[in-house]
């Protein structure tokens, strides 16, 4: 049976065109004056405020039947135990191992993954506190000061949204460590990086979960090359300034980077969800190890509210109803994610490839086209910066958004010795107010100002309808923990969401095709040849040829 | 005149004794943690010529005295001479804090130390805000004498320098202290009086300025690594300018010493937090800090960046000859970048050993050993990191038997390149080498 057939997703259709379609969330909030306290959660210190979905406790309890339904207590039992639930490639999505405090006694293939997992944090560690203690050397014998992490998609996004995010609780041992990101094709921060740095002091991170990808690979050689200028010897070239993290160690060592060099994670991590593994290198190297493991446990915290919590106080599980409800009911196709954090910059470009490259999928579980609409088109940009840009699609477009807001309450707390403090706890206040403000336009219109107010809907290029969801989640502060807590959060919701539109969130088949073609393009254009038969190809290869001439 | 001297370092000893010689009666008070017995045995921390057999006079005669209570001297001296290592302002400030309450008429100290630029305005209001805690309103004359003293030539340096540099503030203290000196210079011009806040500074910017040549002259041989010309020969040619003269220009593996570390070096470690800290000063520390590991990257190179179970012997671990001290040392940068790659070292100093065995304990990648050519045995490299004496002119071929390898880093270029390359020896110095075409 379709999933729209069920009983329980045709008691929502009924709902929505009965019950909910009729009322805007004015009328819904005027009309119940506890929606906070009903709808809203706070658990291990992050709040979360839903009451600004249409929403009422009948939709709640048909989107909770659903999810019963769809057997979503099974299915993370799957998830956890290492049950092979990325069914196309039958293997495991083991990124909740990766964080447990403890062992639960996982296995994939008969051998326990909590010690494999221990294994390969202990010998990142041990990499982290050499490059802390200025003791990795270059080939010339000087400490490193520059780190660049070659990877892309997977292996970089996390890293780079983490550090990003995070530099304020820079180790102590890293304050000369210079960190760097490097993941386009085409070269371009790579050959702008290069000019920046010294062979001497430089180590490159290469990490690939396959250790075949092409962007990550050419962008090696670049360095490589780069390298060889200064360094005759490829082995000290390699064993001082690569460091390897893969699931592939042949291919690794194929390429030459030694084994004491090799930091290895899993074909049962998917790339989208392995920050938590040896790719967060990057992260340890700026946190410290401590720090990284405050995030693992953070991330850990929110896999027990997730399995525990009942689907009512659930963040991640509430979270993913909403968005079906938004999505299949509501008819949103786009997802805005809000932080009104300048430290969050890089989150909404994580979470794009975390959810659509999760469920941005049009055949269910048993290879079958399904009939109903999934990942709804995710993007985001720094709250207060957003305002000034694509705000004005959310408030007076014509389609229907939903939107997260995400804020921590407090910041600034360390007095700083340059006098802005006070300055800029002031503007936190200001970014917090901006933050409630826009939900609340979102939520009522115009009909948040005042009775009476001239600027109510006075005229039509002023009216604001209002009326459009959104989910805004607080915290006192930013730390390694909430933002596992944050990331994890957000990791579940797109697995419940896959359960409810059985779907496979952790194969990326879409991506593959584009790579094979690439290949063949490639030796077109280096070669002046027309091996495509569609006009398109054939204008765009000539004149690629007649420029390149 | 009665006079009291805190600290029974190099200036401490040499400012006692030659107070002592010229008439004045003089309490020396060891308060550094030096053993009374020992330095009654005229048993000194410090190696200088000549200066025992003084010392060991003026005791005779009763003029000086040892002792190692701080009260005996606080009651005794007219002046106070502090004479502390440069890194014991926490001492001084406890030690002038009890002087203050013990003498409660006008006091009269002078500080020889090398503190921080303002120290002795703030170490002055620090005694008066005691005094004034006890009702007592009697003021403290403080003074600044900025030592000069080099070891070898200390004796020498006190009784008949070239300029004495006399930091006061006030008429009085400047008068009686003056006068206490009067016998040290007798030639005109040879006092100059300036604030202390002056007198302090200008011991920092000759600090600086020292360690700027030293600095500039390492850089100089590592350029001349690179261009495979000797740095000695070029030293020579720059020395002889005599706008530069011969002194602090030899290269070298870094220098150490309190007086040259970081801590001193920093304005903003003064009273003055708003004053910034010379750009070009913390440069010519950092590559000072870069250059101990000179060694390092020699040895590294050389073994093509493995030295994994590589054993290498040192030779010296003292940040100079003729001390036992190892602060700042070059030594102690070079032992942890050996030891993290996996090397195994034994080293040989003859003084500072123990120094080395309280700083890092029992290690197994450490053997102290109780000769150079013990510490050699075995040993894949040679590294010379202090100069002492006894390393000058070895027995190379006992040494290349008990070596693994006839190879040596110099890090003070006391051998010369020629004759190590024809008695088989592989030579690294800093900006010379056997390798070079000479």
């Amino acid at each position: 049976m379709s999933l729209i057939e069920s009983t329980a997703w045709q008691a929502l259709a009924t709902h929505y065109k009965e019950q909910i379609a009729p009322l805007s969330l004015q009328q819904l909030f005027a009309g119940n004056e506890s929606r906070f306290a009903q709808f809203s959660v706070e658990a291990d210190g992050l709040l979360m405020d839903y009451s600004k979905h249409r929403i009422t406790g009948e939709t709640l309890k048909l989107l909770v039947r659903l999810i019963e339904e769809r057997e979503l207590g099974r299915w993370t039992d799957a998830l956890f135990s290492g049950a092979p639930v990325n069914s196309s490639e039958g293997r495991p999505a083991l990124h909740t191992a990766l964080r447990a405090a403890s062992d639960q006694g996982v296995e994939v293939n008969g051998q326990a993954v909590y010690p494999q997992v221990q294994a390969s944090l202990g010998k990142m560690a041990g990499i982290v506190a050499k490059i802390h203690a200025g003791q990795w050397r270059g080939y010339s014998g000087k400490p490193i000061t520059d780190i660049v992490n070659l990877g892309v998609g997977g292996s970089d996004l996390g890293p780079l949204m983490i550090c990003h995010a995070l530099e304020e609780f820079r180790h102590a041992d890293a304050a000369g460590l210079n960190l760097h990101f490097v993941s386009s094709i085409d070269g371009s921060q790579l050959a702008e990086r290069l000019g920046h740095l010294n062979q001497e002091t430089t180590v490159f991170i290469l990490s690939s979960k396959s250790f075949t990808t092409i962007d990550t690979l050419a962008n090696a050689e670049a360095a490589k090359r780069w390298l060889a200028q200064k360094i005759d010897n490829e082995a000290v070239l390699l064993r001082q300034h690569f460091i390897g993290c893969s699931a592939n160690p042949e291919k690794m060592s194929e390429r030459g980077i030694p084994p004491q060099n090799q930091l290895l994670f899993w074909d049962w991590v998917g790339g989208r969800y392995s920050l938590w593994s040896v790719i967060g290198l990057p992260i340890a190297l700026l946190l410290g190890m401590d720090g990284f493991r405050q995030l693992l446990r953070g991330a850990a915290a929110m896999d027990a509210h997730f399995r525990t919590a009942p689907p009512a106080a659930n963040m991640p599980v509430l979270m993913a109803l909403l968005g079906v409800w938004s999505s299949n009911f509501l008819g949103v196709k786009g997802h805005a994610v809000l932080p009104y954090d300048g430290r969050m910059r890089h989150f909404p470009g994580y979470l794009t490839q975390l959810e659509m490259e999760s469920n941005g999928k049009s055949v269910d579980r048993d290879g079958n086209p399904i009939d109903y609409d999934t990942c709804p088109i995710i993007w985001g940009d720094v709250g207060p910066n957003a305002q000034h840009a694509f705000y004005q699609l959310l408030h007076q477009g014509t389609q229907p958004v939903s939107c997260d807001f995400l804020a921590p309450v407090l910041r600034y707390r360390i007095s700083r010795s340059d006098g802005t403090q006070e300055q800029l706890q002031d503007q936190q206040v200001l970014t917090l107010a901006n933050c409630l403000g826009q939900s609340r336009v979102l939520m009522l219109g115009d009909q948040a100002l005042a009775e009476g107010d001239p600027r109510r809907g006075a005229r039509n290029d002023q009216h604001y309808n209002g009326n459009q969801g959104s989910t805004t989640l607080l915290y006192p502060e930013l730390t390694p923990y909430v933002l596992g807590q944050l990331v994890a959060l957000y990791e579940h919701k797109v697995f419940v969401q896959a359960v409810i539109w059985h779907i496979n969130p952790f194969d990326q088949w879409g991506v593959e095709l584009g790579k094979v073609l690439a290949q063949d393009t490639f030796a077109a254009i280096k070669d002046c040849q027309q091996p495509f038969d569609d006009s398109s190809s054939q204008g765009l290869l000539a004149y690629i040829a007649r420029v390149r001439g | 005149m009665r006079v009291s001297v805190y600290g029974a370092g190099l200036t401490g000893l040499v400012t006692a004794w030659a107070l002592a010689d010229v008439g004045n009666d003089v309490v020396l008070v060891a308060c550094e943690g030096e053993e009374l017995t020992a330095l009654k045995r005229l048993q000194l921390g410090v190696n200088e010529p000549g200066l025992s057999e003084r010392l060991a006079a003026q005791l005779a005669e009763g003029r000086l005295r040892f002792e190692d209570q701080w009260a005996a001297g606080f009651n005794h001296g007219d002046v106070h001479f502090v004479a502390l290592a440069a890194d014991r302002i926490a001492l001084a400030e406890q030690l002038l804090a009890a002087l203050a309450l013990t003498r409660s008429e006008s006091l009269t100290v002078v500080n020889q130390s090398t503190f921080p630029v303002g120290a002795a305005r703030r170490l002055r209001e620090l005694m008066l805000l005691e005094r004034e805690r006890q009702g007592l309103v009697d003021d403290v004359y403080f003074l600044a004498l900025p030592s000069f003293l080099q070891e070898g030539a200390a004796i020498h340096n006190f009784t008949r320098p070239q300029r004495i540099l006399l930091g006061s503030d006030d008429e009085w203290g400047l008068r009686l202290v003056a006068e206490l000196l009067r016998p040290f210079c007798r030639n005109q011009g040879q006092l100059m009086v300036m604030s202390t806040k002056e007198a302090e500074f200008s011991k920092y910017a000759i600090n600086g300025m020292l360690a700027t040549k030293l600095s500039f002259m390492n850089e100089m041989a590592n350029l001349a690594d690179q261009l495979q010309v000797d740095i000695e020969q070029v030293r020579k040619g720059v020395g002889s300018d005599p706008r530069i003269g011969f002194d602090y220009i030899y290269p070298g593996c870094g220098f150490g010493g309190l007086s040259f570390s970081q801590d001193v070096m920093r304005l903003a470690e003064t009273v003055e937090t708003e004053v910034e800290d010379s750009y070009l000063l913390q440069t010519v520390l950092e590559s000072n800090e870069q250059q101990k590991e000179v060694l390092f990257r020699k040895l590294w190179r050389h073994f093509d960046s493995d030295l994994a179970g590589k054993t290498v012997a040192i030779w010296g671990a003292a940040f100079k000859p003729g001390t036992d001290r190892i602060d700042n040392a070059p030594c102690l940068l070079l032992l942890e970048a050996l030891w993290a790659q996996g090397v195994a070292v034994r080293i040989y100093d003859p003084a500072a050993l123990e120094s080395l065995r309280r700083h890092f304990g029992e290690r197994q990648d450490m053997r102290l050993c109780d000769s150079a050519y013990q510490a050699a045995e075995g040993a894949d490299a040679l590294l010379i990191v202090t100069e002492w004496k006894e390393f000058w002119s070895p027995d190379f071929e006992r040494l290349a038997e008990l070596m693994r390898n006839p190879l040596i880093f110099d890090g003070r270029n006391i051998y010369d390149p020629g004759f190590m390359r024809e008695i088989g020896f592989t030579y690294r110095g800093v900006g010379r080498s056997s390798d070079f075409d000479s």
